[in-house]
């Protein structure tokens, strides 16, 4: 080592004050000579040391949002509804249960004989947006008393959640439904059940966890199944009747839904 | 004279029809209270409603001068002043230690991102976890994990600071650690806490509030509190004739609260236990409960 930093050269280079060349030269010392470091330590302002490390541990720490997250931010998704987002597994739980949902109807539907066919697509289509809705509750659950005492709108979260996971569940099960031969018209007819189903989760989900809601919706949709099937009435799902009953059905579970919110219980808890 | 920050005016709460916390007239000024009582008492439920996770069943809840019981903007507006340790919080296990703070922070409506972070890693500093802020909540001991449900308590700068059995969990150290903060806490606002530790009580407490079967039991100073055991607790060589209870201490004389002194026994200082015990025991002889 020929040289090391004197007072003066070290004040100008912590002060900035020294042009290009020199302060490379002295960066380079700096990579060699421990003791210059130390002094070099000692001069840097304590306070922009510790702004910059806060910046680098928050850096490392903050998890990296799932790409359609990201995408959605892109498209002007706040960030702190992404955060709630990505903390309920809104995302890929009803993806994967819709795909789930979608090659369950696929390969059991051929494997079935035709007239069973109907009951199996009709079982499944309208339940799967409900139960994603109710999956999306899950992760956070164990938290909900927690949640509940925080300011943030519950409804807000409801929405954000339920509009995230219908969007990704529904375009599933659709196409599903129009690829599949056996399903015909029934692509379509599953969509209002599908509402009310729907519906009815988000009420019950300001009375009861994310798992039991689910079982709840899916056995009274099983029942309803049961009993059109050992009627013979499956066929009569797409009929103008039985869609205005689907639609009187989700207009009383939205009634239901807006008297809980207003009575200050939002699907998660109290409001 | 300045408003209380927490008021329970004529608050009560029942289950399925049974009263867990019979009519409860109480105030909160700043400074750290204790709740005592034993399990079942009704202290988790006074901290939820005072936190306003369930609403009461008949009565009026003011946290920050609004009255939470009035209606959703009051709310809000009272949850934006607390924050809350609920006794048990299940994490979920996936998230990291700092995903898990930053959504908490997002419900507590810190929007600025840089803040908020910023926020996360403060308090992940004051609890002692700074170095677990990438782990899964999975790869945490369970005095971690509570470790990091007392951080999301600690956010911001709360009026109220409602926790439960809030040192459960933590090390001497640790404990330690958390009077400390709490103080700081008390300085700006009320604390309120539920525990069974009655050294925690004594060492941190400006006031101690006994809850027994819903109802309130005792409600003033530590001081007073152990006042009431003056004169009961004895130390000898035998145990007193019908003794609330009873124990060897380390040096092999036998300490014991109430009852009629053995012979040759002589007082002892007494302790919030001690007090406690005989407030729960109702074995006060002459003296109000």
């Amino acid at each position: 080592m020929t040289w090391h930093l004197g007072p003066e050269l070290l004040d100008r280079y912590s002060d900035g004050d020294l042009d290009l060349a020199r302060q490379s030269a002295v960066e380079t010392h700096l990579l060699a000579c421990a003791d210059c470091r130390q002094l070099t330590s000692a001069k840097a302002p304590q306070d922009l040391l510790t702004d910059i490390w806060q910046g680098v541990q928050i850096a490392t720490a903050r998890p990296r949002m799932p790409w359609p997250l990201r995408l959605l931010r892109k498209l002007g998704l706040a960030e702190t509804d992404a955060v709630i987002l990505s903390a309920s597994s809104s995302l890929y739980r009803p993806w994967l249960l819709s795909l789930v949902g979608a090659f369950v109807i696929g390969v059991g539907g051929t494997m079935m004989p035709a007239t069973e066919q109907r009951s199996l697509y009709l079982l499944f289509a309208p339940l799967l947006p409900a139960i994603t809705v109710a999956a999306a509750y899950d992760a956070t659950d164990p938290i909900r008393e927690l949640a509940a005492a925080t300011p943030f709108s519950k409804l807000r979260i409801a929405l954000l959640r339920t509009a995230t996971v219908v969007a990704i569940a529904l375009p599933v099960v659709l196409l599903a439904g129009l690829a599949l031969p056996f399903v015909g018209a029934d692509a379509f007819a599953w969509l209002l059940p599908s509402l009310t189903l729907t519906l009815l989760a988000l009420t019950l989900l300001t009375w009861w966890t994310a798992s039991v809601t689910a079982w709840v919706v899916a056995v009274l949709w099983l029942t309803v199944v049961g009993i059109l099937r050992s009627a013979q009435q499956l066929s009569a799902v797409d009929t103008p009747f039985a869609q205005l009953a689907f639609a009187v059905a989700a207009l009383l579970a939205l009634a239901a839904l807006a008297i809980r919110l207003t009575t200050h219980h939002a699907p998660g808890g109290y409001a | 004279m300045s408003p209380q920050i927490a008021v329970l005016d004529g608050v009560t709460k029942s289950y399925g029809g049974a009263e867990v916390l019979h009519r409860t007239d109480l105030g909160f000024d700043r400074g750290v209270i204790g709740l005592l009582g034993p399990n079942g008492a009704g202290k988790s439920t006074m901290l939820r409603l005072l936190a306003t996770a369930m609403p009461p069943t008949s009565g009026r809840i003011v946290v920050s001068d609004h009255v939470v019981t009035d209606g959703s903007p009051d709310r809000t507006a009272a949850r934006r002043r607390l924050s809350y340790l609920p006794q048990e919080v299940g994490i979920p296990r996936r998230m990291t230690s700092f995903a898990f703070l930053d959504y908490i922070a997002v419900l507590k409506e810190w929007k600025d991102t840089g803040a908020r972070h910023r926020e996360v890693n403060r308090v992940l500093g004051l609890v002692g976890l700074e170095d677990r802020r990438t782990k899964r909540v999975s790869a945490l001991s369970g005095g971690q994990r509570r470790r990091l449900a007392l951080a999301q308590a600690l956010m911001g700068d709360p009026d109220l600071v409602v926790l439960d059995e809030p040192t459960t969990g933590l090390d001497p150290e640790q404990r330690a650690s958390l009077r400390g903060i709490l103080s700081s806490y008390a300085d700006r606002g009320a604390v309120l806490l539920a525990t069974h530790q009655t050294e925690d009580v004594s060492a941190l407490c400006d006031r101690v509030i006994i809850l027994d079967d819903g109802r309130i039991r005792f409600d003033g100073s530590v001081a007073s509190l152990i006042g009431l055991a003056d004169g009961q607790v004895w130390i000898g060589s035998e145990v007193n004739a019908g003794a609330l209870s009873s124990w060897r201490t380390g040096t092999g004389e036998i300490r014991s609260l109430g009852g009629v002194p053995a012979a040759g026994s002589r007082p002892a200082e007494p302790a919030v236990e001690d007090a406690y015990l005989l407030v729960r025991s109702a074995n006060l002889i002459g003296q109000p409960r």
